[in-house]
């Protein structure tokens, strides 16, 4: 899945995302909708508000993973892979050195030493994805 | 007028506006009147989260975002604590909810940020001892703080507090809340904290069960400043520690909140941490607010009237419960979640093996 249409399958979930919500209070509060968000975050200071763009995200997320599922790449990576090669990639940016990276995942990651020869060949194998393309 | 009583109003929507700024203000009376000395006080924190600011942009990258991410957690600390200590006399000018005051949230912020600045100035950033240190800083400070606004009398504590407490035990509860206040709003800070100074966090096989024990600890001692808010009622008789703070409870909770986080950890732990922190939202709301609707039905936890008072009446329809019921549980946990994920992280990421593996 490229950029582009990555970008456009985001906000199509966020659409969807917004729908369901709007839907679902609707039925609740009816025409008092508007009326009770309005109390509601100004009886609360505003910070009623956090709750509910959190689980306005957590939403959207999961809206957004089931429609991604159609695009799915024929890269298949174990969650180990994922990461270490997400761990590598963050190192690399940082310019970290390799040995000081394997020392990490060796010493406080807990991962063997194949483990992560395995990721890094799995990495460069697939070189021209970057980390948002392969997960 | 009642916020219920608004909603349901056939009013027009200029007349719904001035009686929301109406509800605002006069729902919950409470002594608002602030006496010069208080006025001084107030222009005195101004004065001085001015200069710290100043002085802290200097020494330490996004001041400004780390100042809000203090102010943002000890507002909703006020928030959740309401019903059992509370700030009065600080003028109507100082609120903003109920009696959850900007100017207190300000100062908690500026004091957030100095305790974060002389850790990071002593010891690595993101260690044990960092955090270890930036608490008993900050109890030190807080204490100091509580006892400034107790002889002021801002600071005051609810008739069911009051009587929960020996006369002994109230002269040293400054000192017990002031900790785990810090413990708490430390960690949230610190949590947030990984995201702005870019920590790259190592990924971890296993994430051991002494982190379990240091969270089961931390949200015990949180229950127990906060008891005096429920009435936990119907376990084992075995199961109150102190109080009505029922273990079996307390343990759930926890075993619910880190299993969250662990297993979000083991399949998702190459999310970014805003992800990362959605989903483990998401996967601990469910069960905390479900086990609580479950057991206000069965009249295993009731409110006491202080907490009961403050509600709006606004009721989530279909389960019929406050909606303040809901909030108190997305606020525990936006309080007590950075703390698991924290104490996991920082448990994490120590150096497991001091003999260093041939590469």
């Amino acid at each position: 899945m490229n950029g582009t249409s990555q970008k456009s399958t985001k906000t199509f979930s966020f659409f969807i995302t917004l729908f369901i919500v709007c839907f679902v209070l609707v039925i609740f509060y009816g025409a008092n909708l508007f009326r009770t968000i309005l109390v509601m975050i100004i009886c609360t200071g505003g910070l009623g508000l956090i709750p509910i763009i959190i689980l306005f995200n957590l939403f959207w997320l999961i809206v957004h993973n089931i429609i991604k599922l159609q695009y799915k790449t024929d890269l298949e990576l174990s969650i180990s892979q994922k990461k270490i090669i997400t761990y590598i990639n963050s190192c690399e940016k940082a310019n970290i050195s390799k040995n000081e990276i394997i020392h990490n995942l060796v010493n406080i990651g807990g991962w063997k030493i194949e483990d992560i020869e395995d990721a890094y060949s799995v990495r460069d194998e697939f070189k021209y994805y970057d980390n948002k393309k392969i997960f | 007028m009642t916020p219920t009583e608004l909603i349901s109003s056939n009013m027009s929507p200029l007349n719904f506006l001035a009686g929301l700024a109406d509800v605002h203000n006069n729902f919950h009376i409470f002594d608002k009147v602030a006496t010069p000395q208080i006025i001084l006080f107030e222009i005195f924190l101004i004065v001085f989260s001015f200069c710290s600011i100043i002085y802290l942009k200097k020494h330490q990258e996004k001041i400004m975002i780390r100042w809000f991410l203090g102010f943002l957690i000890f507002t909703l600390f006020q928030m959740f604590t309401a019903s059992m200590f509370s700030t009065i006399k600080l003028g109507p000018w100082a609120y903003l909810y109920i009696k959850t005051s900007w100017i207190i949230g300000m100062i908690w912020g500026v004091f957030i940020v100095w305790a974060d600045y002389i850790s990071n100035k002593i010891f690595k950033k993101h260690t044990i001892k960092n955090f270890v240190f930036s608490i008993l800083f900050l109890s030190i400070i807080a204490f100091v703080f509580e006892l400034l606004m107790i002889s002021l009398g801002i600071r005051v504590f609810s008739e069911d507090t009051l009587k929960m407490f020996s006369n002994t035990g109230i002269t040293l509860f400054p000192i017990y809340y002031s900790i785990i206040i810090s413990l708490f709003i430390i960690s949230f800070y610190k949590y947030w904290s990984l995201e702005l100074d870019q920590k790259i966090q190592v990924p971890v096989k296993k994430n051991n069960m002494f982190s379990f024990l240091v969270c089961f600890l931390g949200i015990l001692n949180f229950d127990i400043v906060t008891r005096t808010m429920v009435n936990n009622s119907g376990w084992p008789e075995w199961s109150y520690i102190i109080n009505n703070v029922s273990i079996i409870l307390t343990f759930l909770g926890a075993v619910l909140i880190w299993l969250s986080v662990t297993l979000i950890d083991e399949f998702f732990g190459y999310f970014d941490n805003l992800k990362k922190f959605v989903i483990y939202f998401g996967l601990s709301i469910i069960p905390i607010f479900l086990l609580e609707v479950f057991l206000i039905s069965k009249g295993m936890r009731v409110y006491c009237e202080e907490t009961v008072n403050n509600f709006s009446g606004i009721i989530i329809p279909g389960i019929n419960v406050p909606i303040e019921v809901f909030l108190g549980s997305t606020f525990y946990l936006l309080i007590v979640l950075p703390f698991v994920i924290y104490v996991v992280f920082l448990m994490s990421q120590r150096n497991k093996n001091n003999k260093k593996q041939k590469i």
